[in-house]
């Protein structure tokens, strides 16, 4: 097998396995991957979209976490311990996806694809979709938390394997 | 005299925790957002306690730990990283500078402030009885 195919294989499960340790170990939520298709695209109200790019010699690509607003809040509240400002919500999910990021860095490693992380961007808007380049690797799984009615979301991964 | 403990993290969200989890200990708790704020402060507080991010703007924490080692009165401070960085070449420069230890990023609240406590002495803060 060569180490193309195991990144392409594996990159939906990487990027789950990251995102439940994230959660369940900071947050102490679990979350379930959501038998919805596409369940952010009838949602009302704005998302958090954050970003974090992972660059190598042999390696390029984005990890991108969106929230409905109203589980910023809570996962601010979470980590936080109180209702957090627009400027602290925005820095919790900035957080939180440099964490899930850190995470498919660690496993690309291990996998022969040394990277360095960047620094997370954060935005607010309606649902994006990382633009597909190439022979990029894509992944994008929708997600909610166990017990909570705060609605879905949606983590996407991209990886490009530079030749 | 009390512990002192510096947070050195661009995230503000690290650092809110951080205090969050060090408020109901006898400590001073100082902050910082990059390497060169971190030396700075560290210069001027002479902690007891540095809990260390990697990947930040301005100056690394790699760089601020070798700045560190460089300066006499720094050099022994001890130094817990807090990273999401997890890569075995970091992990291997790092304890070649010294770091007491290595937590990456998510993280058990409880299992960074037993590591702490091998560092410092983390006494409770008296309850302040309700008037």
């Amino acid at each position: 097998m060569s180490n193309s195919s195991l990144v392409t294989e594996d990159l939906s499960l990487t990027s789950g396995r990251a995102l439940r340790e994230v959660f369940s170990k900071q947050l102490k939520l679990q979350i379930l991957e959501s038998p919805d298709n596409d369940p952010l695209s009838t949602l009302e109200g704005k998302l958090l979209h954050s970003a974090v790019s992972i660059n190598g010699e042999k390696i390029s690509g984005t990890v991108l976490l969106q929230l409905p607003e109203a589980l910023a809040h809570q996962i601010t509240e979470i980590m936080l311990g109180s209702a957090g400002d627009a400027e602290e919500i925005r820095d919790v999910t900035g957080e939180l996806c440099n964490m899930i990021a850190g995470r498919v860095k660690a496993q690309l490693h291990a996998s022969g694809f040394p990277a360095t992380l960047g620094t997370p961007t954060v935005s607010v808007g309606q649902r994006i979709a990382l633009q597909q380049r190439g022979e990029a690797q894509f992944s994008s799984t929708d997600w909610s938390v166990e017990g909570h009615e705060t609605g879905a979301f949606n983590l996407q991964v991209q990886i490009r394997i530079i030749s | 005299m009390n512990p002192k403990i510096l947070s050195v993290d661009d995230s503000k969200t690290i650092r809110m925790l951080l205090k969050r989890l060090f408020i109901p200990f006898v400590c001073e708790l100082f902050e910082a957002g990059d390497g060169q704020e971190g030396l700075d402060v560290a210069t001027r507080e002479k902690p007891n306690l540095i809990i260390l991010d990697y990947n930040m703007p301005v100056m690394d924490g790699v760089t601020m730990l070798r700045h560190m080692r460089e300066n006499p009165e720094l050099k022994r401070t001890p130094v817990i990283m807090l990273t999401a960085e997890a890569s075995p070449e970091i992990i291997s420069t790092v304890a070649r500078l010294g770091v007491r230890d290595y937590v990456t990023k998510p993280f058990d609240s409880d299992q960074l402030l037993e590591k702490a406590a091998r560092v410092v002495t983390l006494e409770r803060r008296p309850e302040i009885p309700e008037a």
